[in-house]
């Protein structure tokens, strides 16, 4: 991996954290806007027992100024690790806020959700300064979200059984969506979700598809000559995820560039003149 | 035997291993940790457990959904858009306050905390305490909440209202209402 290539990798997984945290903020979900929630759900999660007992949620949630300096920091790490993505200070600083910050609203959600799971992991390569180190580093990156998918496919099927189950799809459809459809009957969507439960076919085979395109994530353990078909699985997973299970898990798609080649990245660096 | 040492003389963990070894105990240690977490099913992050919907899900005859609203009536309308983490943010902890409050107020992992694993871990007893849930956090959450609303609609909220609302599906894909309770009303 050349100083060129990290840039534009680096600027691309960065960016597209931000454009999430910018969401996240836009919607009152960081800490600056949570006006200092009182109850938490830790779990037995230990990562969770240590950020609760080292009272980071004291300094970041309960204390206004505390909050603001956080969300603050947050965002202009993640500027400055953009403008100078080489600084590994910056990425450095920028990943751990961004851990803290994904702890912090997982901790206060009470539902520890995975969909930030990929943006705690993905810039460790970049803590890296040596090229060939950190391309070996992104290349585990990549073996990593191979393996979320086929762990997944695994729980589906040996571990879990609901693979197995004829009516998964439409199950799991009906007690995610029964919601939207009560309060929003007039809508096109509506209509189609409609539709779909009369034809409750579509929904259970479009749930097996889904599984398997998790089972086919595995063929990345082996070779790397798929990749260009397998960067779109996810992105077809979480598309269909969110409109048939109303599961919103595009954050985690950012472990999606691990399955782009350095070819690709330069195509992009040509196109966006990013490491200049 | 050739098979196996073919396969470890192109692998990743060996190229990791004669650049860097330091590098290479991290990854190890990273990989074990992703997978062991799947066997003794205790999520650690960030190794966790990737077992979302593995459980199956049968259509049911009815569900139970939540309802707010506030002031006059108007409706919290939690659009199918975007705003998924302000959607969780609203019914998470809403949803953990209510079954608590259902129960017998006291945070479920208080009990568990407190009467089994601070009784086996007899060395972490004094840290639980921060671990759980207090009465007064749950007094506290109705005027969170409402504080927290306000700011969302952006309009004072003096009162709110969260029904439970008991839904049917029917054949043709339509849900209709069976009963409603009122859950929860904050002032």
């Amino acid at each position: 991996m050349s100083s060129g290539q990290r840039i534009i990798i680096t600027r691309c997984i960065i960016i597209y954290i931000l454009c999430f945290l910018l969401l996240r903020f836009i919607e009152y979900t960081t800490p600056s806007r949570l006006l200092s929630p009182p109850l938490f759900n830790l779990q037995l999660d230990i990562t969770y027992w240590v950020y609760a007992l080292l009272g980071i949620p004291e300094i970041i949630v309960h204390n206004p100024i505390g909050a603001v300096i956080f969300d603050f920091l947050l965002f202009l790490t993640g500027i400055f690790a953009i403008i100078f993505p080489l600084n590994r200070y910056f990425v450095i600083s920028f990943t751990l806020l961004t851990i803290i910050y994904v702890l912090t609203f997982n901790a206060f959600a009470t539902h520890h959700s995975h969909s930030m799971a990929g943006m705690m992991v993905i810039l460790l390569p970049f803590w890296v300064a040596d090229n060939e180190k950190c391309f070996l580093l992104w290349q585990g990156i990549r073996y990593y979200t191979c393996y979320i998918y086929s762990i997944s496919f695994i729980w589906k099927t040996f571990i879990g059984s609901s693979f197995f189950n004829w009516e998964q799809g439409v199950g799991t459809f009906k007690s995610n969506l029964v919601d939207y459809l009560y309060h929003n009957p007039e809508t096109l969507l509506s209509g189609f979700y409609r539709w779909c439960i009369r034809e409750e076919w579509f929904l259970n085979i479009g749930n097996i598809f889904i599984v398997l395109l998790e089972g086919f994530m595995m063929i990345g353990f082996f070779t790397k000559k798929y990749d260009k078909i397998l960067f779109w699985f996810p992105i077809i997973i979480h598309v269909t995820t969110y409109f048939f299970s109303d599961v919103l898990f595009f954050e985690l798609l950012v472990l999606d560039f691990s399955l782009l080649n350095m070819n690709q990245f330069e195509r992009m660096n040509a196109r966006l003149k990013w490491n200049l | 035997m050739k098979f196996f040492k073919n396969i470890f003389k192109n692998s990743y963990f060996r190229k990791l291993y004669l650049k860097d070894k330091f590098l290479f105990g991290f990854v190890l240690l990273f990989t074990v940790a992703a997978i062991l977490v799947n066997f003794t099913r205790l999520e650690t992050s960030p190794f966790f457990l990737w077992k979302l919907y593995s459980e199956r899900y049968y259509p049911k005859e009815e569900y139970n959904i939540y309802e707010i609203r506030f002031n006059d009536g108007d409706l919290l309308d939690l659009k199918h858009t975007w705003n998924s983490p302000q959607h969780e943010f609203l019914t998470g902890p809403l949803d953990y306050y209510l079954s608590v409050k259902a129960k017998n107020g006291m945070d479920p992992w208080q009990n568990y905390l407190e009467n089994y694993w601070a009784v086996k871990h007899q060395a972490f007893k004094s840290i639980v305490h921060g671990l759980y849930n207090h009465a007064s956090q749950f007094e506290a959450f109705p005027q969170w909440y409402r504080k927290y609303l306000s700011q969302i609609e952006k309009k004072d909220i003096k009162n709110i209202y969260v029904l439970n609302k008991k839904i049917r599906f029917e054949n043709d894909g339509t849900v209709n209402e069976i009963s409603s309770d009122t859950l929860l009303v904050i002032k």
